[in-house]
C-alpha cells in the first residue's frame, strides 16, 4: 500500500514541480487505470498484454488531459487548475459509475500461489511484486531524469520554463511529456492495485488523500520525499490498524497530516514554504 | 430615485414567494437553495475575497448540523437558538484550528489540510456512534420556535432562512466594502505587497477563514432543523464540490454571484430530471468548462459587459495623465522639515554584518549600512549584486542568516513584514506588485492608516468611529494621489494603466503610509527621460516631507542627481561608500561595473 501511495504521490509531485499545478485528479487517474485494466482483462487479453495496454492508454490519456485541462489554464492562477482538476475528478468518478456500475469489481490475481513464506513471515506474492515494480519504476525514473538528454530537458523546463524555451527546448512538449509520465505512473499504480483491492469508483479520492499525506510528510516538491512519505503512510496505516483502531485508521492518518502541517510543514525533505519575493 | 423603488419591488417579490409557490416540494427546494446560498456565500469569503482555496466546507456544514442536532434533538424548538449560536461558535473554532497552522504557509497547504479535515470529520460522523449514532443518524430535530410561534412548515421556515441569509449578506457586504474587504482583495492579488503595505496577512486570512467556517456552521444548523434528520452521508466531499461550483457559476468574488449560483444549481437538476450519475457527470464537466471558458462566472460576465469599472469610472486612462503633477495644495500632517536639519540623530536604518545564504550562494555578505535621517541614500551595484535581496531582508520578506537590522532604534531581524511596515518602513517593488483587480484609489487605500483604527465589530455595525476612519483613510489616499499627480485616475483599475503610472502608484502607496523610510527598488526602470524627470521631482518632494529614501537604481544620471550618499554593492559585499563624486571616481567601482581590463585601459587613458 505504501508503494502505491508513493507512486501516486510521485505522479502528483512530477506535475507540481514542472508546472506548480496541483493535480487533484491524480487519484481518479489511478481509478480509471484500474477500471481500464479490468475492462481489458475481461475482454480476454493475456495478463501482461492487458497491463501494457492499460499503461499505454493512460500515457495517451495524460497527453489529452494536459491538452484539455492544463494548457488553457497555464497562465491563470493556481486556483484555476486545482478547481478544474476537481471538476475532472467528479466527471471521472461518475463516468466510471455509469460505465462499470456501483459494485466493486474483482480483477483476478496474476499469481497462482496464495502466499509466499519466509520462515514465519507470510506474504502475498502481489505485495512483493508491487514492491519490486515500484523499485524498478523509481530506478527507471531516476535514470530517465538524470542520465538522458530528455531528462535534462525535462528538469530544465521544470526549473524555469521560459529560460528553457529560450535555450531551444520545446517547453510545452516537455510539460506534455511530464503529464504523460505522471499518468503513466497512475497507470502502473492502477494495474498494481487492481488485483489486491476491489476496484470501485470511490477509490480515487482515498488514494489522492493518502498521497497528499505522503508528500507532506516527505516534504512538498521532493521526489525522494514522496517515496519515503508514501512508505511511511503505508506502514502507519498497518500499525494504527493493528495497535490502535482499524475504524479510525484514516482519521488518525489525517490527524497526523495536520500535526505535520503544524509542527514540520517542511516535511522530511522540505521545500521553501513561504512565497518568494 | 429609481434604485430604491426597484429594490423595494424586488424585496416584495421575494417576500411573496411562499404565496406564489403552492407546491410543498418546490418550497422545500427554495429553502434548500437558501441554505446552499449561505454555504456558497461562506465559501466565497475565503475563495473569492481572500483568494485561498478551502475544500472542507462539507465538514463545517456537518459540524454545524450535528452541533445543532445534539443540542435540540427530541426537545423543544426553542433550543434552535442556542443550537444555532453554538453551531456557529464550534465551527468557527474548528475553522481556526485548521486555519492557524496552515494559512501561514503557501496557498496549497490550506487546500490539502481542509481536504484532510473533511475526511477526518466524515470518519468521525460515521464512526463515533456514541455521539453521532453513525449511519443511523440523528432524528427528531424539532422545528425552530420563538416560543409562541413555530416555524413548522416550509412556508414559515422560508422567512427564517431568508432573514438569516439577509443578515449574513448584509454583514459580508459591509466587510467587502470596508477596509477589511480591500485588505482581503490585496492579499488575493499580491500577498507580499499587502504585507509590506502594513496588512497583517496571516491574521486577516485566519479571521476570514474562521468567519467563513462560522457561516457554514449556521447553514448546518438551519439544514438540521429543516430536514429534521441528519446522517453522515450528507456531509461528504460531493457537497464541497457542489458549493464550489455554485460559487464558480455565480461569479467568484462577487457579492450576489454565490446566491445566484446556489439557486441555479438547486433548481437546474430538478428541471433536467436526469439520474444522479448523469447529473454528477455533467456537473464535473461543467466545472471544468466554466473555469476554462467563464472564469468570472455569470455575474462576472455581466460586469465585464458593462462599461469599464462601474459607476464613477468616467475618466479613461488616455484622457487623464497630466504633463506635470500639480503642486500639493494641502500639507500632509507629517511635519515638513528641511533636509539638512536632521543629521544629528541616530541613523534611521542600521544593518550590521547582515548576511543571507540561499543554499551555497551568499547573496548578501556581512553587509553594514547606515542610512542617515532625511537623506537620499542610493544603493547601486551590477545586476545580481544583492540589492533587491537586501531590500527583501529589511522589509521582512526574507529572514537573515546572520547579522542584525535596526530600524528607527528597534531590532527587526525576525519581524513579519506588516509589523515592519507599521513601524514606518515602506517600499516599492522592482517588478510591480499592485493589487490589480482594485482601482487606483483602492490600491492606495490599502496602505493608508488612520490615527484611530476601527475593529471588526465597528466595521460590521457601521459605527461612527468606523465611518470617521474610512473618511480619514480616503482623505489620506487622495492626498497620496495628488502627491504623484494621478488624482484624475482614481477610479480606474490599475491593471489598465501604462507602466509609468503603475510605478507612480507604487510610490504613492508607499507615501501614504507616512513612513520614516521608503525603499524604492528601481523606480525608474522602463521609464523614458521625461518620465524620469517627474519621478525625480517626486523623490525630492518626498525628502522634503522628512521621509528618508533608500534608492536602488541603475539609472546613473538619476542617482548622481538626487543621492546624498551612495553605497556600492558587488557580489553581496560593500565595495565603496561615499558622496556621488567620490563614487564616480572610485577605481573599485569602475572595475565592478566595467571589468578589470577595461578599467585599466581607462586609467591609462587618463594618465596619458
Amino acid at each position: 500500500m505504501g508503494c502505491i501511495c508513493a507512486l501516486v504521490g510521485l505522479g502528483f509531485i512530477l506535475i507540481y514541480n514542472a508546472t506548480s499545478g496541483l493535480n487533484f485528479a491524480q487519484g481518479e487517474l489511478v481509478m480509471l487505470a484500474a477500471f481500464v485494466f479490468y475492462a481489458v482483462i475481461s475482454a480476454g487479453l493475456p495478463y501482461l498484454v492487458a497491463a501494457l495496454v492499460t499503461i499505454a492508454t493512460m500515457a495517451v490519456a495524460g497527453i489529452v488531459f494536459q491538452r484539455l485541462m492544463f494548457y488553457p489554464l497555464r497562465d491563470r492562477s493556481f486556483l484555476a487548475f486545482i478547481i478544474a482538476t476537481i471538476g475532472f475528478s467528479i466527471f471521472a468518478r461518475n463516468l466510471a459509475l455509469l460505465i462499470w456500475g456501483p459494485y466493486p469489481l474483482k480483477v483476478p490475481s496474476f499469481f497462482e500461489r496464495d502466499v509466499v513464506s519466509f520462515g514465519t513471515v507470510v506474504l502475498a506474492p502481489e505485495h512483493l511484486f508491487i514492491i519490486a515494480v515500484t523499485i524498478v519504476v523509481l530506478i527507471a525514473q531516476y535514470a530517465l531524469f538524470f542520465y538522458t538528454d530528455l531528462g535534462r530537458r525535462l528538469r530544465a523546463t521544470a526549473q524555469n520554463a521560459e529560460v528553457a524555451q529560450l535555450m531551444g527546448i520545446r517547453a510545452g512538449r516537455m510539460i506534455a511529456i511530464t503529464f504523460m509520465l505522471s499518468t503513466l505512473l497512475a497507470g502502473i499504480a492502477g494495474v498494481l492495485l487492481a488485483p489486491i483491492f476491489l476496484v470501485d469508483t470511490e477509490m480515487g479520492l482515498n488514494l489522492i488523500l493518502k498521497a497528499f499525506i505522503a508528500v507532506i510528510i516527505g516534504g512538498f516538491g521532493s521526489v525522494p520525499g514522496a517515496v519515503v512519505g508514501g512508505i511511511i503512510v503505508g506502514l502507519l496505516e498497518i500499525l494504527v490498524a493493528v495497535f490502535v483502531s482499524s475504524v479510525y485508521k484514516d482519521a488518525i492518518a489525517f490527524g497526523i497530516l495536520i500535526l505535520f502541517l503544524i509542527a514540520f510543514p517542511q516535511g522530511i525533505f522540505g521545500e521553501r514554504i513561504a512565497e518568494r519575493a | 430615485m429609481r434604485k430604491p423603488v426597484v429594490l423595494l419591488i424586488i424585496a416584495a417579490a421575494i417576500l411573496a414567494v411562499p404565496f406564489v409557490i403552492h407546491s410543498n416540494y418546490l418550497l422545500r427546494l427554495v429553502n434548500v437553495a437558501l441554505i446552499y446560498s449561505l454555504l456558497s456565500v461562506s465559501l466565497n469569503i475565503v475563495l473569492g475575497y481572500a483568494g485561498q482555496i478551502a475544500l472542507g466546507h462539507a465538514a463545517f456544514f456537518g459540524i454545524g448540523a450535528y452541533t445543532a442536532a445534539l443540542i435540540s434533538a427530541d426537545s423543544s424548538g426553542l433550543l434552535f437558538w442556542p443550537g444555532f449560536i453554538a453551531a456557529g461558535i464550534v465551527t468557527g473554532l474548528s475553522g481556526l484550528l485548521i486555519g492557524i497552522p496552515t494559512l501561514r504557509l503557501k496557498g496549497h497547504y490550506l487546500a490539502l489540510a481542509t481536504l484532510g479535515f473533511g475526511e477526518i470529520m466524515r470518519h468521525i460522523f460515521f464512526n463515533w456512534r456514541e455521539v453521532t449514532h453513525g449511519m443511523d443518524g440523528i432524528g427528531g430535530i424539532p422545528a425552530p420556535s420563538v416560543g409562541f410561534f413555530t416555524f413548522a412548515n416550509d412556508r414559515s421556515f422560508f422567512y427564517l432562512a431568508l432573514a438569516i441569509l439577509a443578515v449574513v449578506m448584509l454583514a459580508t457586504m459591509r466587510i467587502e466594502r470596508s477596509k477589511f474587504g480591500r485588505y482581503l482583495a490585496a492579499i488575493r492579488d499580491a500577498e507580499l505587497a499587502a504585507g509590506t503595505s502594513g496588512v497583517d496577512v496571516s491574521r486577516l486570512k485566519i479571521i476570514a477563514f474562521g468567519l467563513s467556517a462560522m457561516v457554514a456552521g449556521f447553514a448546518g444548523s438551519l439544514y438540521a432543523h429543516l430536514i429534521t434528520f441528519i446522517s453522515p452521508d450528507t456531509f461528504v466531499f460531493d457537497v464541497t464540490a457542489q458549493i464550489l461550483s455554485m460559487v464558480l457559476i455565480g461569479g467568484i468574488g462577487t457579492t450576489w454571484g454565490p446566491v445566484l449560483g446556489a439557486f441555479l444549481l438547486t433548481f437546474l437538476p430538478e428541471s433536467l430530471r436526469v439520474s444522479q450519475a448523469y447529473y454528477q457527470l455533467i456537473y464535473g464537466a461543467g466545472i471544468v468548462m466554466l473555469i476554462i471558458f467563464l472564469p468570472m462566472g455569470l455575474l462576472g460576465l455581466l460586469q465585464r459587459m458593462r462599461p469599464s469599472g462601474g459607476p464613477g469610472a468616467a475618466a479613461e486612462p488616455q484622457a487623464a495623465p497630466q504633463a506635470a503633477p500639480p503642486q500639493v495644495a494641502e500639507q500632509p500632517v507629517a511635519a515638513k522639515r528641511p533636509a539638512g536639519e536632521a543629521g544629528a540623530a541616530e541613523p534611521v536604518l542600521l544593518t550590521q554584518g547582515l548576511t543571507i545564504k540561499f543554499g551555497g550562494l551568499v547573496a548578501v555578505d556581512s553587509f553594514d549600512l547606515s542610512v542617515e535621517r532625511g537623506t537620499i541614500h542610493a544603493l547601486i551595484g551590477p545586476n545580481g549584486s544583492g540589492k533587491s535581496t537586501f531590500i527583501n531582508l529589511v522589509s521582512g520578506i526574507y529572514r537573515p542568516s546572520a547579522g542584525s537590522v535596526m530600524f528607527d532604534g528597534i531590532a527587526i531581524g525576525n519581524t513579519r513584514p506588516w509589523q515592519i511596515a507599521k513601524a514606518g518602513l515602506a517600499r516599492t517593488y522592482q517588478n510591480l506588485r499592485l493589487f490589480k483587480s482594485l482601482t487606483v484609489l483602492d490600491n492606495i487605500l490599502v496602505a493608508a492608516r488612520a490615527e484611530r483604527e476601527a475593529g471588526w465589530t465597528g466595521v460590521l455595525l457601521g459605527t461612527p468611529k468606523a465611518r470617521a476612519e474610512e473618511a480619514e483613510l480616503r482623505r489620506r489616499a487622495e492626498e497620496g494621489l495628488r502627491f504623484v499627480g494621478l488624482s484624475a485616475l482614481r477610479d480606474v483599475r490599475v491593471s489598465k494603466l501604462p507602466h509609468e503610472q503603475q510605478r507612480l502608484i507604487e510610490v504613492a502607496r508607499a507615501f501614504v503610509m507616512r513612513p520614516k523610510l521608503v525603499m524604492l527598488d528601481e523606480p525608474a526602470a522602463g521609464m523614458n527621460p521625461s518620465e524620469v524627470e517627474r519621478l525625480i521631482d517626486c523623490i525630492l518632494r518626498m525628502r522634503d516631507y522628512g521621509i528618508t529614501i533608500l534608492l536602488v537604481e541603475h539609472n546613473m544620471p538619476l542617482v548622481m542627481r538626487v543621492a546624498d550618499r551612495i553605497t556600492v554593492l558587488n557580489f553581496g559585499r560593500k565595495i565603496a561608500e561615499g558622496d556621488p563624486l567620490a563614487i564616480r571616481n572610485d577605481p573599485e567601482v569602475i572595475k565592478a561595473y566595467l571589468g578589470e581590463r577595461l578599467s585599466k585601459r581607462l586609467g591609462n587613458h587618463a594618465a596619458a
